[in-house]
C-alpha cells in the first residue's frame, strides 16, 4: 500500500473525510429509516404470511434460473468477445451491454413485442401451444435479459485475464481449443465468473420494471419479491417495511461477498492482490 | 530428423533461418536476444505462422506454406518450455506433469505410473502435490522439464531454461539436463545466449545473428573455424582440456589440466572434460590474493585490448603456464598499473568454473 500514492496521503482525516459526509448521509438515511421502524415482532408476524412466503420463494426460484441461463447463454459470448477479433465486435459489446442502461420498462416492453401473443415471435411460440408472457418463464426471461450484462462483462475480464502464455503451454501440451477452455480458461477465470454470477444473481433478485411489464403481477406465478413490495406500499406498510429490511439485507450480503468473502483459491496465495 | 525452413518478417526484422537436426541430436541455438531465437522457436512450435517456409519432423509435415498447411501447436509432437515456464498455477505439480499425458487420453493408470516416474527421474517425487508457487525457481524449471518431456515429444524446444536461475542451482541442472537429454529418442533444439551453456550442452551448435543462422558445427569445428565476429567474440572465453577426479567429502575436486591444476566443483563425473571460464569471473591482481578464490594462476600480461562495443572494459590476455583471458574495467586496470610485462596474480572461485565433457 506504499506506492507513489503513499507519499501524498495525508495521516490526519483531513478536508477529503468531510466531503464524503453527505454521501454517506444519503446512502444509509434511507437504510436506517428501513430498519429503524422495524421490531421483531412484525418481522416474524409478516414472514409467516403465505403471500409473503411465496413472494420470497418465487424470488429465490426464479432468480437462480435466471441465473443458470446466463451463466449457459452467456459464458460462449463472454468467450467468444474476449478470445476473438472480428468485424462487428464493437456492436455486439455494446449490444450486450445494452440492458445495463435501458430502463427495465422499455426492456419489458421491447420483450412483450418479441414474445406476446402478436410479437414477432410469439406467432411462432404460440402454434406450439407456448404463450410466454404473464407467466413464470417470463419472470425469468426478464430477470435473465436484464441482468446478464453483468455477467458477461465479468466472464470476458475474466477470459481476458487469463496468461495467454498458459494457453499456449497447454496448447503444446496437445490440448485443443476446448480442452484449453475447460482445464486452464475455467479455473483460472473462475473467480471472475463466480463474481458475475453473484451480481446477476443479484441484479435478476431485484428486478422489477421488466418483470412487470412483461410477466405481469400475478400473485404466486409472477409477483416477486420487489413486486410485492409494491404492492404492500398502498395496503400494508409493515409488509412494505419487512420485505424491504429483507432485500437491503440479501443484496448487500452479496455485495460483501464479492468483496472479502469471495474465498480465493489456495494456489493464489496470501500475497496475490485483492 | 527435423528440417526447418522459416521466414517471418515483422517491422524490421527479418526472420529468415534453415535448421536441420539429426534425430536423438541436442542442437543448441546461440545468439544474442533480440536475434529471433524464441520467434524461431515460436514457429517451430506452432505458436506463430511464418511467411513462407517448412518444418518436416521424420517423416511428418507440420508446415508447408507452399502447400497451405499449417498445423496447429496441439497438433504437433512438440515440447514447449518457454523461458518464463508457464506452469498452470491452479494444478499440482503432479496435475502440470499429467497434462500432456491427459491430452492424449493415456489411461489414468499409465498416466499416474508415467507422471510418478519422471518426476522421481527430476528428483521432485516428494513435491508431487505441491502448487508451483510453493517451489524455488530450479524446482519450477525441472517441473515445466518433466512436463515437456513427458509426452515424449518428437522435438522438444528448450528456451533459456537455465537463464533465470542462480549460478549454484544451474551448475545442477545444467548436469540434470545433460542426464536426461542424453537418452531422448527425439531431437532437443535447446535456446540461450550464454556461451558456457552452448559448449557444455550441445552435440551441436547453431549460430544466430539477427534472424540467420550464420554457422551450424560441433563445439571443435567452432572453436577452430569461428566464421564470424560475434562467434570469435562468445569464444573469447578460457576453456582448458583436462582429467576430473574423484569427488571429495566437500563436494570438490581437482582438475588436471596440461598447465595445471585447479579446484573445482565436483561435476558428477570423472574423466576427460573441458573446464569454461568466463574472463569476466576472472579477478586480476598484483599479488598473491586472500581472497576466497581457490584457484590462482600467475603469470604476466601480454596483451591489452579494448572490449568492443564501446571499449569500456578492457581484455587483458595472460601469459602464463596455462593462457588465461580476464576482462575488467578500465578503472581497475590503471588502479593496478596494468602494461604488458606487468607480472599478474589472476584468482577464480572454483564455482565459476564449468565442467562438461
Amino acid at each position: 500500500m506504499n506506492g507513489i500514492h503513499g507519499a501524498r496521503r495525508s495521516t490526519r482525516p483531513g478536508w477529503l473525510a468531510l466531503t464524503v459526509v453527505p454521501a454517506l448521509v444519503l446512502l444509509l438515511l434511507p437504510i436506517a429509516a428501513v430498519y429503524l421502524r422495524l421490531d421483531v415482532r412484525t418481522v416474524l408476524a409478516k414472514l409467516a404470511e403465505p403471500e409473503i412466503v411465496d413472494a420470497l420463494k418465487l424470488s429465490l426460484i426464479t432468480s437462480i434460473l435466471a441465473t443458470v441461463v446466463v451463466i449457459v447463454l452467456g459464458t460462449p459470448l463472454a468467450y467468444l468477445l474476449a478470445t476473438r477479433r472480428f468485424r462487428g465486435r464493437r456492436w455486439l459489446e455494446a449490444l450486450v451491454d445494452l440492458p445495463m442502461v435501458l430502463p427495465p420498462t422499455v426492456a419489458g416492453f421491447a420483450l412483450l413485442m418479441a414474445f406476446g401473443r402478436a410479437g414477432l415471435a410469439g406467432g411462432a411460440l404460440g402454434a406450439f401451444g407456448v404463450s410466454l408472457p404473464f407467466t413464470t418463464a417470463a419472470v425469468i426471461v426478464a430477470q435473465a435479459f436484464m441482468a446478464a450484462p453483468f455477467y458477461v462483462s465479468a466472464a470476458r475480464a475474466g477470459f481476458q485475464g487469463v496468461d495467454v502464455r498458459l494457453l499456449e503451454a497447454a496448447a503444446s501440451l496437445g490440448a485443443d481449443e476446448r480442452s484449453r477452455f475447460v482445464r486452464v480458461m475455467v479455473p483460472l477465470a473462475a473467480p471472475a465468473l463466480a463474481a458475475g454470477a453473484t451480481m446477476t444473481f443479484a441484479r435478476a433478485l431485484g428486478e422489477f420494471g421488466a418483470t412487470i411489464t412483461f410477466a405481469g403481477n400475478l400473485p404466486g406465478s409472477t409477483r416477486t419479491l420487489p413486486l410485492a413490495v409494491y404492492v404492500a406500499l398502498q395496503s400494508d406498510l409493515d409488509a412494505a417495511l419487512v420485505l424491504s429490511a429483507l432485500l437491503l439485507a440479501v443484496s448487500f450480503a452479496l455485495l460483501l461477498s464479492l468483496r472479502g468473502a469471495l474465498s480465493r483459491p489456495v494456489w493464489m496465495g496470501s500475497d496475490a492482490p485483492r | 530428423m527435423l528440417r526447418a525452413e522459416l521466414r517471418l518478417a515483422r517491422g524490421g526484422f527479418l526472420l529468415e533461418a534453415t535448421l536441420e537436426a539429426r534425430a536423438g541430436e541436442i542442437l543448441v541455438l546461440i545468439g544474442e536476444s533480440g536475434c529471433g531465437k524464441t520467434t524461431f522457436l515460436r514457429l517451430l512450435a506452432g505458436l506463430g505462422s511464418p511467411d513462407a517456409g517448412h518444418v518436416t519432423l521424420g517423416g511428418d509435415v507440420w508446415c508447408d506454406t507452399a502447400r497451405g498447411l499449417d498445423l496447429p501447436a496441439h497438433e504437433r509432437s512438440c515440447g514447449w518450455v518457454p523461458q518464463d515456464l508457464a506452469l498452470f498455477p491452479h494444478l499440482s505439480v503432479a496435475d502440470n506433469v499429467a497434462f500432456g499425458l491427459r491430452s492424449r487420453r493415456l489411461d489414468p493408470a499409465a498416466t499416474t505410473r508415467r507422471v510418478r516416474d519422471i518426476l522421481k527421474d527430476v528428483g521432485l517425487a516428494e513435491f508431487a502435490t505441491r502448487h508451483p508457487r510453493e517451489l524455488s525457481g530450479g524446482q519450477q524449471q525441472r517441473v515445466a522439464l518433466a512436463r515437456a518431456l513427458v509426452t515424449e515429444p518428437g522435438l522438444l524446444l528448450l528456451d533459456e531454461p537455465l537463464s533465470a536461475l542462480d549460478v549454484r542451482s544451474r551448475a545442477e541442472l545444467r548436469t540434470q539436463l545433460t542426464r536426461l537429454l542424453g537418452g531422448r529418442a527425439g531431437v532437443t533444439v535447446h535456446v540461450t545466449h550464454d556461451p558456457g551453456e552452448a559448449l557444455a550442452l550441445g552435440d551441436r551448435i547453431a549460430v544466430m545473428e539477427a534472424g540467420r543462422i550464420v554457422q551450424v558445427g560441433t563445439r571443435d569445428e567452432l572453436l577452430r573455424t569461428p566464421r564470424t565476429r560475434f562467434i570469435a567474440d562468445f569464444l573469447g572465453i578460457n576453456l582448458w582440456r583436462g582429467r576430473v577426479g574423484a569427488p571429495g567429502a566437500d563436494g570438490l575436486a581437482h582438475f588436471v589440466a596440461s598447465g595445471g591444476e585447479f579446484t573445482v566443483r565436483a561435476p558428477g563425473f570423472e574423466g576427460d572434460a573441458w573446464a569454461l571460464v568466463h574472463p569476466g569471473h576472472v579477478t586480476l591482481s598484483l599479488a598473491a590474493s586472500r581472497g576466497s578464490a581457490r584457484n590462482q594462476v600467475t603469470g604476466t600480461v601480454a596483451e591489452i585490448t579494448p572490449e568492443p562495443p564501446d571499449g569500456a572494459l578492457l581484455r587483458v590476455r595472460l601469459a602464463a603456464d596455462t593462457p588465461l583471458v580476464a576482462t575488467l574495467t578500465r578503472d581497475s586496470a590503471s588502479a593496478l598499473g596494468l602494461a604488458a610485462g606487468t607480472p599478474v596474480c589472476a584468482s577464480f572461485k572454483a564455482t565459476e568454473i564449468t565442467l562438461f565433457q
